[in-house]
C-alpha cells in the first residue's frame, strides 16, 4: 500500500504545485473553488478516457504518440500559465487591493477562472492517465486488493495535497501585496520547467535536436531522484542534466512570459478604458 | 543588438543538422532489456561510450510499467506484453545511468555504465 501511495504521490506532485499557485494567483475572484473543482473533476474524466486508449496512444506515429501526447498537455499547459500571468499582470493587481465591487470582480475574474479549470483539468488528466493505467491493472492482476489499493491512493492524494498547501499557505503568508509576485514569479518558472520538459519529450521523438547534450551535469551535486532534486524539478523544472535546447527553451519561455507579466504596468492601466481609475 | 541575437540563434540552429548528422554517423547500438516479474533482465548493463544507442525495452509482464530515467529523460508506460524503443545519446565513459520502472520501484531497479 505504501508503494502504491509513493506512485500515486509523484503523479500527484506536479497537479499539486499547479493547483497551489493557480490558487494563489486567483485569491480573492470569488467562485473560483467551484471551478477549481470543475477542472479537478473534468481532468479526472479525461484521465479515465485518454486510460482508455493508452494502447493506441502508445501506438501511434511509431511508438512516439506517447511523447508527443506528453509534449503537447505540457505545452498546452504552458500557454495556460503564460495566459494567467499576462491577466495578472493587467487584472490581478488590482483585484489583490479589494478595491473593486463584488460585481467587477467577478466579471474580471471570469477569464482566469476558465484558465484555472483548464489548466488543473489539463495536469489531472495527464498525471492522472497514468495513475488510472497503474491502478487498474493492479486490480485486475488481483495481487493486491481493492482496499489496498484505495488506500494507496487515498494517501498518495493526502500527501500531495499537504504538499501542494504547504506551497498555497506558504504564498499567502507573504501578505496580500507580494502575493501576486510572488505566484507570478513562481508560475513564470513553473511554465519555464514544464516548456523544458515538453522539449525534453520532443527529444525523445526525434522530433528536436538536443543540440550539446547534456550542456552541464549538476547529478553530483543535485542528484534528480533526491527529494531536493524532485521538489525542485516539480518548482522549477530543475534538471540535473538538461540538453542545450533545454536551456534555450527553459530561457526564452521565461522571458517571454516575463515579458508578458512584468512588462511596465503603467502602460496597461492607460489602455483599460476604465473610468474609475 | 535586436537583431543580431536572433541572427545568431538562427545561424546557430541552421548549423545544428550538420552537427546531428554526424553525430549519427554510426548506426546506433542495439540494447534490450526485458521486464519480468517486475524486474529488468540485464539489471547492470555495460555499453560502449560516445556512441549513440537505442534502447528496445520488452515488458515481459501482464501488467504496465512505466520505464522512467531522470538522466537519459526518458519516461514512458509500457503496456503489458509491449515493447518500446529510446533513443539514447552519446554516453560519458565510467559514468553510470540509472533508470527504473516507476509502478513497480522496490524491485524494477537497472542501470547503464558506459565503458
Amino acid at each position: 500500500m505504501i508503494q502504491i501511495g509513493i506512485v500515486v504521490f509523484r503523479e500527484t506532485l506536479e497537479v499539486a504545485v499547479v493547483a497551489a499557485l493557480l490558487l494563489a494567483a486567483t485569491r480573492g475572484i470569488p467562485r473560483r473553488g467551484p471551478w477549481f473543482l470543475i477542472g479537478l473533476a473534468g481532468g479526472g474524466a479525461g484521465a479515465g478516457i485518454v486510460a482508455l486508449f493508452a494502447e493506441a496512444i502508445t501506438e501511434a506515429l511509431a511508438g512516439r504518440g506517447q511523447d508527443l501526447f506528453n509534449a503537447t498537455v505540457l505545452s498546452l499547459t504552458v500557454v495556460m500559465v503564460a495566459w494567467t500571468i499576462a491577466w495578472m499582470r493587467t487584472h490581478g493587481a488590482m483585484l489583490a487591493k479589494e478595491a473593486k465591487s463584488t460585481g467587477d470582480r467577478i466579471r474580471e475574474g471570469q477569464a482566469p477562472l476558465y484558465l484555472l479549470a483548464i489548466t488543473v483539468g489539463v495536469a489531472v488528466m495527464r498525471d492522472g492517465s497514468e495513475l488510472v493505467v497503474f491502478l487498474s491493472a493492479l486490480g485486475l492482476s488481483g495481487q493486491v486488493t481493492a482496499a489496498g489499493i484505495m488506500g494507496g491512493f487515498a494517501t498518495g492524494v493526502i500527501a500531495g495535497t499537504i504538499v501542494g498547501a504547504l506551497i498555497y499557505f506558504g504564498i499567502l503568508r507573504a501578505g496580500i501585496k507580494s502575493i501576486f509576485q510572488i505566484a507570478a514569479i513562481l508560475l513564470a518558472m513553473l511554465g519555464a520547467g514544464l516548456a523544458a520538459q515538453a522539449a525534453g519529450f520532443l527529444i525523445s521523438a526525434g522530433w528536436l535536436p538536443p543540440l550539446i547534450d547534456p550542456i552541464w551535469n549538476t547529478s553530483a551535486i543535485l542528484p534528480d531522484e533526491s527529494g531536493i532534486g524532485q521538489t525542485a524539478h516539480a518548482l522549477f523544472g530543475y534538471i540535473s542534466q538538461p540538453s542545450a535546447i533545454q536551456v534555450i527553451v527553459y530561457v526564452a519561455v521565461l522571458a517571454a512570459i516575463c515579458w508578458l507579466g512584468f512588462r511596465s504596468p503603467a502602460v496597461s492601466a492607460a489602455k483599460r478604458p476604465h473610468p474609475a481609475e | 543588438m535586436k537583431i543580431r541575437l536572433p541572427v545568431f540563434l538562427l545561424l546557430a540552429l541552421a548549423c545544428t543538422p550538420g552537427l546531428a548528422l554526424s553525430a549519427v554517423a554510426a548506426e546506433p547500438m542495439e540494447i534490450h532489456i526485458t521486464i519480468k516479474q517486475h524486474r529488468f533482465e540485464p539489471e547492470k548493463i555495460e555499453v560502449p561510450a560516445g556512441q549513440r544507442l537505442k534502447l528496445i525495452v520488452t515488458n515481459a509482464d501482464a501488467t504496465p510499467e512505466e520505464f522512467e530515467s531522470k538522466v537519459l529523460r526518458i519516461e514512458r508506460v509500457i503496456l503489458g506484453g509491449q515493447s518500446a524503443t529510446f533513443n539514447v545519446r552519446p554516453l560519458n565513459k565510467g559514468q553510470t545511468y540509472k533508470f527504473f520502472g516507476e509502478f513497480h520501484e522496490d524491485t524494477a531497479q537497472g542501470e547503464l555504465t558506459a565503458k
